[in-house]
């Protein structure tokens, strides 16, 4: 019994470390029906901070975040946003108690961010190295 | 022993499983943002030391400080937005609600939004977000240029434009230009520290409302290198009512400033510097500045300090008591962040002057004996969601 409950908690940090360990890269996506095939890291961060709400043919632009705690959220702020993500929630804090704006709505992980963009045609969001990506296209980031 | 052992195991287990799970604090949200809803608010106890009550805290302690607000936004339209913020203060005289701000936006392009209504006031780095305690590393933002000091209103009644000025790889100029009137309450120094003929004097807070007013804001930013730069101001008439003499003065005023914030994963430094100055016959002159060091350590804590320096200047007139007229002020702070929503706190301040610690009623042959030095203890909690 005592080999077993250590076993489990053995078994649970290793799977909570394996989460919680930064993905090997980030990928953006968009809606397979969306014409854009690459994006700069500039235009990514305009998009994700709402400085920019609108695609090029005029389709409303949705970002959709993953949560604050997410080890891809933290990979994406650091090498897409080229921002802490500390500096990124203080950034929506901000700009939420300023009356400015509010962040993009959350989803819990890779594949809820996955089955949002594929049901939202102006949807852009990001995923993990190891995410499945059925049904959405991935965009090519420029510098 | 070996049922302790076993214990001890599940026990291991159970804390594995705990740390493996991740806590985040969100906005409350329906229809993908469409509408939200945010708060904040804090409570703290504070104790000063030397006779003077300042800031939060009396000779006695006060534990009566409690703050909660709620903001609501609400998007029904990818053009309109409306906005709106009420808060409630929590004393022993009762409950407190205030109205802070409601207005609509109408968002031509990204780049070029109209609000109407009661809107925030763009001032300085923290104007907008004067009383949500987790955007700072003190538990209240420096007093002189955003408590009452008449230098920062809190928020105008009318119409203004936010505006992308110039976008470059990552940076941009902003600027807010807006018209319409002005409030904010003031608390007078005392008029025995100008006359010495009052037999007591009170503390004297005056609502002022500033007419006809005109201000702007330039925000230079770069966030990837952690900068900001801003400059401030805002010109109107002033209608002082003074609640002791129950007559409105009326003076021509001007207010400015500069300001300066560096914000990495580590450190912030903020430093500012704003003036105000009345016209048209005898007024004042109020000009303060500050600047603040923060630095975590150890992934969740916060150490900070700040340097304060307020000065009222009487047009025509020479104070008796020039000690009610300045007010000087050093502050440590110690924090836990929890999250980036919520934080407990102790600070210490130590103020020299009266213009801002003084007792609220005052025997003009007390004058002498108010103490020049003020300590403060405070320790609290804030949050925001």
């Amino acid at each position: 019994m005592r080999i077993a409950w250590f076993h489990l908690a053995v078994a649970t940090f290793l799977l909570a470390a394996d989460l919680a360990a930064a993905p090997d890269d980030v990928r953006v996506i968009v809606h397979p029906g969306n014409p854009v095939e690459a994006l700069t890291r500039d235009e990514v961060t305009r998009l994700f901070l709402h400085k920019k709400t609108a695609w090029p043919d005029g389709r409303a632009a949705i970002a959709v975040d993953q949560p604050e705690a997410s080890p891809v959220r933290e990979a994406f702020a650091r090498e897409v946003l080229r921002r802490s993500p500390a500096a990124v929630v203080a950034y929506w804090q901000q700009q939420v108690f300023a009356g400015r704006d509010v962040p993009p709505p959350e989803r819990a992980g890779d594949g809820d961010v996955v089955d949002f963009v594929r049901t939202h045609e102006g949807a852009i969001g990001y995923v993990g190295g190891a995410a499945t990506l059925s049904g959405v296209k991935v965009v090519n980031l420029k510098d | 022993m070996a049922v302790e052992n076993s214990r001890g195991v599940r026990a291991l287990a159970a804390a594995l499983l705990l740390l493996a799970l991740p806590s985040t604090s969100r906005a409350v949200e329906v229809g993908d943002g469409k509408l939200s809803v945010n708060g904040y608010g804090g409570w703290a106890f504070g104790s000063t030391f030397g006779g003077n009550p300042y800031s939060l805290g009396t000779p006695d302690g006060s534990y009566d400080n409690t703050r909660l607000a709620l903001a609501l936004g609400a998007r029904p339209s990818e053009h309109l937005a409306v906005h709106l913020q009420l808060s409630m203060d929590g004393s022993l005289a009762g409950l407190g609600v205030g109205f802070d701000w409601g207005f609509a936006e109408w968002k031509f392009t990204d780049g070029l939004r109209l609000r109407a209504g009661k809107v925030k006031l763009p001032f300085g780095l923290v104007m907008e977000t004067v009383n949500v305690g987790t955007l700072r590393p003190f538990y209240s933002a420096p007093t002189g240029i955003y408590g009452h000091g008449n230098i920062g209103a809190t928020a105008y009644q009318g119409a203004g434009v936010a505006s992308v000025l110039v976008e470059g790889v990552d940076w941009e100029l902003d600027g807010d230009l807006y018209g319409g009137m002005l409030e904010t309450d003031l608390d007078e120094p005392l008029p025995v520290a100008v006359e010495s003929t009052p037999t007591v004097s009170r503390t004297v807070r005056s609502h002022l409302l500033i007419r006809d007013a005109l201000g702007g804001r330039l925000s230079l930013t770069n966030p990837s290198a952690g900068l900001t730069f801003m400059l401030s101001g805002y010109g109107g008439r002033l209608e002082e009512f003074s609640s002791e003499t129950s007559a409105f003065e009326r003076f021509r005023v001007f207010t400015g400033g500069l300001s300066a914030q560096y914000l990495s994963d580590a450190w912030l430094l903020r430093s500012e510097a704003f003036g105000t100055d009345e016209f048209d016959g005898e007024g004042e002159a109020n000009v303060s500045c500050y600047g603040e060091v923060a630095r975590r350590f150890l992934t969740a804590w916060q150490a900070a300090v700040r340097g304060e320096y307020f000065e009222t200047i009487l047009h025509g007139q020479t104070p008796s008591l020039p000690a009610f007229f300045r007010h000087q002020e050093v502050a440590l702070a110690l924090s836990r962040w929890f999250s980036a929503g919520f934080v407990v706190r102790v600070e210490y301040h130590v103020v020299h002057g009266n213009r801002f610690a003084r007792p609220n009623e005052l025997a003009s042959d007390a004058v002498s004996r108010v103490p020049g030095w003020t300590h403060l203890a405070l320790a609290g909690a804030q949050f925001s969601f």
